[in-house]
């Protein structure tokens, strides 16, 4: 401990802060523009200047430590005149267009220019012109206002670890911008625009959408990548506006969320909203009201015996809670089934510990970054601070998740044998090098779907000390259930916040759909999907996420287990959470807040998922779930759905040795069926850095709903 | 008159004086040989350099002594670097020029030297850009020669003793001269200097100690451990010791490097220099490179040249390097130049450098140009007061300072530009 003055007051701090970390503590402002708490020092913006005693002029407080005796001075005369002609350069350049910048009310260097500067500009030249860069769907650019804090390059190479930005040129041309003007990759780009503190880089979407004064704000939990992450909803004049990031403490992964969370929220303006009770008899859909919806399905139910739910795990408690309670009035229940790959429902569990130790890792994994992004910051975060050895295997060339020491390796044209024969060889030296039990195993949720994956996990074995699974959606401790195809199928069948290709590549899901008599769809979006089915179905419009109040479990093993999201915003149309429909339709009782504690104890069916292995074959389809349109909201938000990873992976992708070797590159329509007998058409693509005989299948997207399992596959061209 | 020519140029007055012969016939490479047999111990070569009171050539003046004790003592593992920094860039400095393509043997042997002294494997020379097509041949050829005779590599001489030498060649940014900014071009990035602490001394060429001296610090040092320090030192004034090279250019009759001792008068300079041509009136000298403020002609005839007499006229010697300006000068125009200079060399990274040096260069042109008024010059008085000592580099204070110094001597003629009217 040092006792430094600062302003004054007498202060004991430890020796390693900076002036701006302890002002910071202490709660006393200091102007900064390129210092930020989780990125690395630049002291280029020179905005934090202040007078030190000692120092022959001001000195930069993010990059200057404290010193035993050191009287430090925010507010002297010395520190004014600085700070105000470093405003004065900055403002040179900048255009002052705040009356149109999306970023005035939270714009730093507004902030600035009221505290520090002349209403006049002494500046008579033209202003610079910069060009605007590219960025993609989700962020606009305004480069006349960037003021080259470099903060957005920085977060790219040290926390995205994707360095998508850079600065070119020198000195008056200094530029920010991205390489080649290629949109950018990074699955949580958004951040850039929450640390810019001008208006340069702005939410594209959000563009013009509303001044921020105006904003109501209410806080929120998304969870559309697995991690429950805390947000903002902000809210003008009753529509929600956008979604920014709440730093909450408990959370470990710093001030980030993904791109998937910042701007699914757009899926919930799509204009196929469910906005009416409506029903399909005999094949035709028609509009209903509620009375009449509540009727048709009362003369229904007498015949229906045997009930059960296929439940997205994007609903609230409240809802999953509300078809429990109504399962109990069935004469036989068939229980609520989850929509889960096949992982072991305790994958997050083990993170804390993997994280917590040094031990080297090995992540199984190919589109991870993308796939399971707050993680992978996470993980990249451990490797810097232990020095930490990753390596990383994919079935697809290479993702080092940004990791610049990973090692990666791929498998790339191999078939399963030559594949199963690296994973033993690497296995081998990686215990003579390090010995039994000395590895993680990080296996990415898509990953274990791929057969053979699934058989290394097990050969890896005497290597690995600890598994972790990494899934995609947030997990419900206590209802994981695989239903076997071969149990009873309910009669009338509750469909929560879901929509076909949500289920659609599971074999018993299937089953239960085609064998249900009645489909009850509580949702929040019309799908198509539904009104081919030959059954009677009744819709019911729900509501969503900000436009209830509502409770959701906590994914990873930090911070409350339950999570409170307020209402931000009104449903459209007769829209209501699903909660109240069930309790209007089959009057169960209100679940009480102190209930919902116990949620985790609910007697649902706890039996945790075993893992089939299903069989090796050299033809493997591997069916992956879309990452940019996990669940309906998703799939809807269009500028998610135009980012170039999003965009460039669409139908088939086809491994070598599927096609004659004649085949052309890309291909109109490829069918393929699964063992199954179902069949799927669309275009392919031939991709060398496939294992031999995969193919992949990416399912779940709006224009993509396959009803194929995760299997071997007979493929024609037609 | 003086006599010239001791240290740096010793090698001068034969035709091809770069060459190894001359370099041997002038006693070259002799301290480092007796260095490899005698092992002599680096703290007492250090107390020589104390004792010869060689202050860094590059302009900053530091005691050489002082800097080469900085480097912290680690175990032996432990990389360190020495580096030349022969990135003469400044506008009016052309000292390391000559000393690169007429003696570049003794560079060789002074960065070997220094190396030893610090415990480095691995010395550079980082040469500016354009010196590709000159100095750069004769110093690979130099040290392709001291190679072959087995003074550089591997076990020297049998000595145990590992020392390789490399050269760079920068891509002509005068920033990377700028010693942490050489380290982030040699380190394959931008030119941008690093913020300081820590210093290369504990922080430098791959975060390995380092140590960065001027080409004419590293040739000076085989000639003051051939001679003494003390010989050194006598030669010059009380606190700066030795000779200095200065590279007198402009108006002058015979333009080009003198190496003169520390302290010679200004005007005995001049008049090696064949004094103002064509007879004209000294009107200002820019006595350190374009970044010095500038002194006025009849204040500089009676000046010593040392780092103690240049600055009691508010001014620095920098790197020696002095401009001579004759009576037909038009003072802001030559200003507007060196201005846009350093509005171009700008690295762009700190914020008032970046604005304020395309700033100062914009008024002056319009100056110029006949389109401004008076409150301009008073905006560019305010802004080159305001930009010293901001920024992580001396590249703006570099920028402002000779604004200054030209407001507050010739003001008149930037009155007179304002109103319209001639200036001379």
């Amino acid at each position: 401990m040092i006792s430094i003055k600062i302003d004054g007051k007498s202060v004991d701090v430890e020796e390693e802060f900076s002036i701006i970390e302890v002002a910071d503590k202490l709660g006393i402002p200091i102007p900064r523009f390129c210092y930020h708490p989780e990125l690395t020092v630049a002291a280029s913006c020179r905005m934090c200047l202040v007078e030190v005693t000692g120092s022959r002029g001001p000195v930069p407080a993010c990059s200057t430590s404290v010193t035993d005796g050191m009287e430090i001075f925010t507010k002297s005369s010395t520190t004014k005149k600085a700070q105000q002609s470093v405003t004065e350069f900055l403002l040179i350049n900048h255009p002052l267009d705040c009356p149109v910048c999306d970023q005035a009310g939270e714009c730093e260097l507004q902030d600035l220019i009221l505290q520090h500067s002349k209403d006049r500009s002494a500046f008579r030249e033209p202003k610079r012109q910069v060009p605007n860069p590219q960025l993609g769907p989700l962020i606009a650019t305004e480069m006349n206002r960037c003021i080259h804090c470099s903060r957005c390059v920085r977060f790219g190479e040290e926390i995205a670890g994707m360095p998508e930005m850079g600065g070119i040129s020198r000195g008056e041309d200094l530029k920010i911008t991205n390489y080649l003007e290629t949109a950018l990759e990074s699955e949580v780009s958004g951040n850039m625009i929450d640390i810019c503190p001008v208006g340069a880089l702005t939410s594209k979407p959000h563009r013009f959408g509303g001044r921020t004064w105006a904003f109501r704000s209410y806080s929120g939990w998304l969870g559309h990548d697995g991690f429950r992450s805390s947000v903002e909803w902000h809210v003008d004049r009753g529509e929600l506006k956008r979604v920014v990031n709440r730093p909450d403490d408990h959370i470990g992964i710093g001030p980030w969320i993904s791109d998937r969370d910042r701007f699914g929220y757009l899926g919930l303006k799509s204009d196929d909203r469910l906005i009416e009770c409506g029903f399909i008899r005999k094949k035709s859909y028609q509009k209903s009201s509620q009375d009449k919806s509540a009727q048709i399905l009362a003369e229904l139910l007498p015949q229906m015996t045997r009930w059960g739910a296929l439940i997205h795990p994007q609903s609230s408690i409240e809802d999953v809670m509300a078809i429990d309670a109504t399962l109990k009035k069935a004469e036989a229940s068939a229980g609520m089934a989850l929509l889960a790959q096949e992982l072991p429902s305790d994958g997050w569990s083990y993170w804390e510990e993997v994280l917590g130790n040094t031990r080297p890792k090995i992540v199984l994994g190919s589109f991870t970054t993308t796939e399971h992004p707050l993680p992978c910051l996470q993980l990249r975060q451990w490797a810097d601070n232990n020095d930490g050895t990753v390596e990383c295997w994919s079935l697809v060339s290479g993702d080092h998740l940004g990791i610049s020491t990973a090692k990666t390796h791929n498998f790339s044209g191999k078939n399963s044998e030559q594949s199963r024969r690296w994973v033993q060889k690497r296995m081998k030296e990686l215990l003579e090098d390090h010995g039994p039990s000395s590895f993680d195993l990080i296996v990415a949720q898509n990953h274990i779907s791929h057969p053979w994956v699934h058989e290394w996990v097990d050969l890896l074995e005497p290597l690995v000390a600890q598994r972790c699974f990494w899934h995609q959606h947030p997990q419900w401790p206590g209802l994981q259930t695989t239903p076997s195809v071969n149990d009873h199928a309910p009669d009338l069948l509750f469909v929560l916040h879901s929509e076909y290709q949500d289920w659609a590549q599971l074999r018993w899901a299937q089953h239960w759909i085609a064998q249900a008599k009645v489909l009850v769809v509580l949702g929040a979006f019309r799908d198509p999907a539904w009104e081919s089915l030959s059954q009677d179905v009744l819709f019911f419009p729900c509501s969503q996420l900000a436009e209830q109040q509502a409770h959701y479990p906590q994914s990873r093993p930090y911070g409350p287990s339950i999570c409170v999201s307020e209402q931000a915003t009104l449903p459209p149309g007769q829209a209501c959470p699903a909660a109240h429909w069930l309790q209007k339709l089959f009057e169960i009782p209100e679940i009480s807040n102190e209930k919902m504690l116990y949620w985790g104890q609910a007697d649902w069916v706890k039996s945790s998922t075993k893992m089939t292995t299903p069989e090796v074959k050299e033809n493997p389809l591997w069916v992956i779930p879309h990452p940019l349109s996990l669940d309906p909201i998703v799939r809807r938000s269009i500028p998610l759905q135009q980012t170039p990873w999003a965009s460039n992976k669409q139908g088939f992708w086809i491994g070598p040795g599927v096609l004659p070797d004649d085949a052309p590159e890309h291909g109109p329509i490829l069918n393929v069926s699964d063992q199954y007998g179902s069949q799927v058409q669309a275009a392919y693509q031939l991709k060398t850095e496939l294992p031999r005989g995969t193919i992949i299948y990416w399912s779940g997207t709006k224009q993509q709903q396959a009803p194929l399992g995760n299997s071997w596959v007979q493929v024609g061209v037609l | 008159m003086k006599e010239v020519n001791h240290v740096c140029f010793r090698t001068h007055g034969v035709a091809r004086p770069w060459t190894w012969e001359r370099y041997e016939q002038v006693g070259g490479y002799a301290v480092w040989r007796k260095i490899l047999v005698e092992k002599t111990p680096p703290q007492d070569i250090i107390a020589e350099l104390k004792i010869s009171n060689l202050r860094g050539r590059g302009g900053a003046g530091f005691p050489t002594g002082l800097k080469w004790e900085f480097m912290p003592a680690t175990g032996e593992q432990e990389e360190r670097y020495v580096i030349c920094n022969a990135d003469e860039s400044e506008p009016g400095a052309f000292k390391d020029r000559e000393i690169l393509n007429t003696n570049p043997h003794q560079l060789v042997e002074g960065l070997l030297i220094g190396a030893y002294v610090m415990q480095a494997r691995h010395g550079y020379f980082y040469l500016r850009g354009e010196f590709r097509y000159e100095g750069y041949a004769r110093l690979e050829e130099a040290l392709k020669e001291a190679t072959a005779k087995g003074l550089i590599g591997d076990n020297i001489l049998n000595s145990g003793i590992s020392i390789n030498l490399h050269t760079i060649l920068g891509a002509g940014a005068y920033i990377c001269g700028e010693e942490t900014a050489l380290i982030e071009s040699m380190e394959g990035k931008k030119g941008w200097p690093r913020f300081k602490p820590p210093f290369p001394a504990n922080y430098g060429l791959f975060g390995a100690p380092t140590n960065i001296n001027n080409a004419e610090t590293y040739a000076s040092v085989p000639v003051i451990l051939e001679k003494g320090g003390a010989w050194f030192a006598s030669i010059g004034t009380e606190r700066s010791g030795g000779t200095k090279i200065f590279s007198i250019s402009g108006h002058v009759v015979y333009p080009g490097n003198y190496e003169l001792p520390m302290g010679t008068p200004f005007k005995e300079l001049l008049e090696l220099a064949g004094g103002v041509w064509q007879g004209r009136q000294l009107k200002g000298v820019i006595p350190g490179g374009s970044s010095t403020p500038v002194i006025p002609g009849e204040q500089m005839l009676g000046c010593d040249l040392d780092y103690e007499s240049i600055r009691s006229l508010g001014s620095m010697l920098g790197s020696g390097s002095i401009i001579v300006l004759d009576e037909t000068v038009d003072m802001p125009l030559f200003l507007e130049r060196i201005a846009l200079f350093y509005h171009r060399e700008s690295c762009g990274q700190c914020s008032p450098c970046r604005e304020g040096t395309g700033w100062i260069w914009r008024i002056l042109k319009r100056l110029n140009a006949g389109q401004a008024d008076a409150q301009d010059i008073q905006t560019l008085k305010r802004i080159c007061e305001q930009l010293p000592g901001l920024t992580i580099c001396a590249l703006a204070d570099a920028a402002a300072l000779p604004v200054q110094s030209f407001l507050k001597h010739y003001w008149p003629e930037f009155e007179a530009k304002v109103s319209g009217g001639a200036t001379l």
